[in-house]
């Protein structure tokens, strides 16, 4: 009987404080209230439903059934009015119901406790009492169990209704409450009617309340059901501090008795004095531990504000490094406020993710970038919080359509916050903030450090995305500069090689005339055959001396500026004729046939420089007589649509792809054509392509390889 | 004075009429001109014919029908190489070239010639005279 006893008030002791502590959370709730209610009243009829079983006196026996049977009309009835504001208070539907229901409750109060209708006759007996009913006991037990399904019917339709944390919440109230009344009503209300049945059952009724506390305990933990984990932690915090001072204070009062005899004595005195810092020590120690106890198994936040706000200013401010600043500012609000999915997202032109923990990094990158997402939160000049949109949604000045769709994308990611981080007007980065682990919700204090948060990072974040938009810049500097020298590298040695070249290409020639002069006016036996050698050859050397010269001024003039073309109607087949006449002599000297395939139909005449067009095909075909040495040139020329072709082949040398590579740049000379052909600068086919290109033309050549002769093929629009 | 048995000079030139040309100014004299067109040409005749003395185009080609290329100045190569064998280490050599820059001249002295002449500014009978002054030097 003791241990019934125990487990009777221990079971009553904490269902009462429950309500209690739901009571004190908010006093003015109708929802708390309507729980406290239901708690006293239930530990009340339990403990009249458990000694009235037991006690032996008829008199208070008659005052405990009583007791029993009015007062549990009122549970069903504190329970429905719980059921109506729960989790939410809905005062209309409640006093609605109350109307009639009150009356209704206190008629069948009033007709249990003072007519024998429902209890006809108590009967005592050695196993405790039975309870004889009356003709009204199963409108009694009716409306009872009416009460509580339809307490349940509400609760299910509300679970049913509900999501996310509402519904958990929901559903540890309805299955801890339901199997709890489950086994109270069939203890009390059907097993006693059956004539077989044991007839102190109904004690064990109260069992069934190991299920509503659990349940109810548990909700309030993990899913802050009444909220009253504030309360709790305070509890428990407390409570474990004064058990502290309670076991310090006993310890010494102990060791003073075993051992002085008595607090006063000098001894003891003397304790104290070492007793005193190590009980400080302790305090101190204990009250650090039990607050990280209380706190970490009531998530509540563990953060000081202040403290928050100077570390993170100085984490913050440490770095320039845009990487490391979004390191720090998702890190500490990730510390401080504990929540799984976090994501922070810098704005360029789009919106870049820097770091995300938690959410689907593309996912959440996509909903952001979405336009209307982004302009959505372009908007926002203070931190976004989900349920406020779903509430306030007409606060926002942004297109309904796209606050509807945010909220819906919100939802989906389950995005708890969106943080903006505005300088200057500008929005230069935004936070995104999922549920907190402990699924509390982001209290006032929390919203202000987020926004100090939020103001300092945009700083931070401004000047370390500036700070490498300037090193950017810097890179681009250097490199544009390096560029540039070496360009101008280029340029000089470019300078320095044809100042070179020139200056060698024209003493060559200089030493030729010269030298064979000298000779000639020196010596004067010299042989006549010789000294008209030499004199002829020192006029070939004039000869080549000025063409090097109208080559180098041509290429030079070529190299900036653009060429002064003097244009005029002009017929090809004149300029080929002359040019093939010029080289006859040439062309006879080297044992080359010179042949110019003269079209049928007559070319028509078109615009261009004679002068200069006589001299890049002369070029062209000097070199092909000169490199096709007992061979034969070939040249013809034909319209083609909108422009004249002009091909000359030869069945020399050829080029090797090498030389094709390089064949109009200056100074090249193919392979193998010294022997051939010394006197030529480099410069001619340069030149050539040069004019042509400025008569709006072009050259190509081909060659099948050595020795497999070569095909040059100019083009020259009809103008 | 110098011995009668002729000594042999080497010029390496590729220019046609510049042979001719010095040809004939050394026809009056008492050296045998060789002639090497080429790089290739030039070290062989300088091994085996024993000469004494060389007079060197600088811009060459490497070898028979290869193109001249400015930049690569076959004809410091070829001194160079001339330096470096054992046979023809002695040879003095003269540059002989139309180039005309401190850096080449800087080049020609450090590898080992002995003079340096503009071909240009040196009439073939001087270029004949300067031969004659280092060939008796030695």
């Amino acid at each position: 009987m003791i241990t019934d006893i125990l487990v009777l008030e221990i079971i009553s002791l904490s269902i009462l404080i429950l309500g209690l502590l739901v009571y004190l959370r908010n006093t003015r709730s109708i929802l708390n209230r309507a729980f406290f209610a239901l708690s006293a009243i239930t530990v009340i009829w339990n403990n009249a439903s458990y000694l009235e079983e037991v006690l032996s006196s008829e008199a208070i026996i008659s005052i405990l059934w009583r007791i029993d049977f009015g007062v549990a009309p009122l549970i069903g009835f504190f329970f429905l009015l719980f059921t109506f504001n729960f989790p939410r208070e809905n005062i209309k539907l409640s006093k609605r119901y109350l109307i009639f229901l009150v009356p209704t409750i206190l008629i069948i109060v009033a007709i249990t406790l003072s007519t024998n209708l429902v209890i006809q006759d108590v009967q005592h007996s050695l196993d405790g009492i039975k309870f004889v009913s009356g003709p009204l006991y199963f409108v009694y037990a009716a409306v009872i169990i009416f009460q509580f399904i339809w307490g349940f019917y509400i609760l299910f339709g509300k679970r049913r209704k509900s999501s996310g944390i509402e519904r958990l919440q929901i559903k540890f109230v309805l299955y801890g409450i339901l199997l709890t009344s489950f086994i109270a009503v069939v203890t009390n209300l059907i097993i006693p009617q059956l004539s077989e049945g044991p007839t102190d059952i109904s004690k064990y009724g109260i069992y069934g309340a190991v299920f509503f506390i659990a349940a109810t305990s548990y909700a309030i933990t993990k899913y802050r059901l009444m909220d009253i984990r504030l309360v709790i932690r305070r509890g428990v915090f407390y409570s474990g501090l004064g058990i502290f001072v309670v076991g310090a204070y006993y310890l010494v009062a102990w060791s003073d008795y075993s051992n002085f005899g008595g607090p006063f004595t000098l001894g003891a005195l003397l304790t104290a004095i070492v007793f005193a810092p190590l009980f400080l020590a302790g305090f101190v120690f204990m009250s650090k531990k039990l607050k990280q106890l209380s706190n970490k198994y009531f998530f509540a936040s563990l953060y000081d504000y202040q403290e928050t706000l100077d570390k993170f200013s100085k984490d913050v401010s440490s770095t320039i490094n845009l990487t490391e600043v979004a390191n720090v500012v998702v890190d500490t609000i990730q510390q401080t406020m504990q929540m799984d999915n976090i994501g922070l997202f810098v704005k360029n032109k789009h919106y870049e993710p820097m770091k995300i923990i938690g959410f689907n990094e593309s996912n959440l990158t996509r909903m952001v970038s979405n336009s209307r997402c982004t302009e959505f939160i372009s908007s926002l000049k203070k931190p976004l919080v989900y349920d406020e949109l779903v509430r306030n949604a007409q606060d926002y000045k942004t297109l309904q359509e796209n606050i509807d769709y945010a909220k819906e994308q919100l939802k989906n990611m389950d995005i708890a916050i969106v943080l903006p981080l505005v300088t200057k007007g500008d929005l230069i980065s935004c936070i995104i903030l999922g549920k907190k682990i402990s699924r509390d919700a982001y209290t006032k204090e929390d919203m202000r450090l987020l926004e100090s948060l939020a103001n300092h990072a945009a700083i931070s974040i401004e000047n370390a995305r500036l700070y490498n938009e300037i090193q950017g810049f810097n890179e681009t500097l250097k490199y544009k500069v390096d560029d540039a020298t070496k360009r101008l590298r280029e340029l000089l040695k470019i300078k320095s090689d044809f100042l070179t070249v020139a200056s060698h290409q024209l003493r060559t020639p200089t030493s030729i005339v010269r030298g064979m002069l000298s000779l000639v006016i020196e010596e004067k036996d010299l042989p006549n055959d010789e000294r008209e050698r030499f004199i002829s050859q020192a006029y070939e050397g004039i000869n080549r001396l000025e063409r090097i010269i109208h080559e180098l001024l041509n290429a030079t003039e070529l190299e900036g500026k653009k060429m002064q073309m003097d244009f005029k109607k002009v017929r090809i087949e004149n300029i080929i004729e002359e040019i093939v006449h010029g080289l006859l002599p040439l062309a006879d000297q080297l044992k080359v046939k010179l042949v110019f395939d003269k079209p049928v139909r007559p070319i028509p005449k078109t615009l261009a420089d004679p002068t200069k067009l006589k001299e890049a095909i002369t070029n062209i075909v000097d070199n092909a007589v000169h490199y096709t040495a007992g061979g034969n040139v070939n040249i013809f020329a034909r319209r083609k649509e909108n422009q004249i072709v002009i091909e000359v082949s030869d069945n020399g040398i050829g080029m090797t792809k090498n030389d094709l590579r390089n064949i109009f740049t200056k100074f090249t000379r193919g392979e193998g054509i010294l022997q051939v052909h010394p006197n030529g600068t480099g410069l001619g086919l340069f030149i050539a392509k040069k004019m042509l290109e400025a008569m709006g033309g072009t050259i190509t050549a081909e060659s099948k390889g050595k020795n497999k002769g070569s095909k040059f093929t100019l083009t020259i629009p009809i103008k | 004075m110098a011995s009668k048995a002729s000594k042999k000079i080497l010029l390496v030139e590729d220019e046609p009429s510049l042979v001719s040309m010095y040809q004939a100014a050394f026809r009056n004299s008492t050296y045998e001109l060789l002639v090497a067109t080429n790089a290739s040409g030039g070290l062989k005749l300088a091994q085996e014919n024993g000469v004494s003395l060389v007079l060197l185009d600088v811009i060459i080609p490497e070898a028979e029908g290869k193109v001249i290329e400015f930049s690569k100045r076959v004809g410091f190569n070829l001194l160079g190489r001339l330096k470096k064998d054992p046979k023809t280490k002695n040879i003095p050599v003269i540059t002989l070239t139309n180039l005309d820059s401190p850096e080449d001249r800087k080049k020609a002295s450090s590898l080992g010639a002995v003079d340096y002449l503009i071909k240009a500014n040196f009439l073939p009978k001087e270029v004949v005279e300067t031969a004659k002054k280092v060939l008796n030097k030695k």
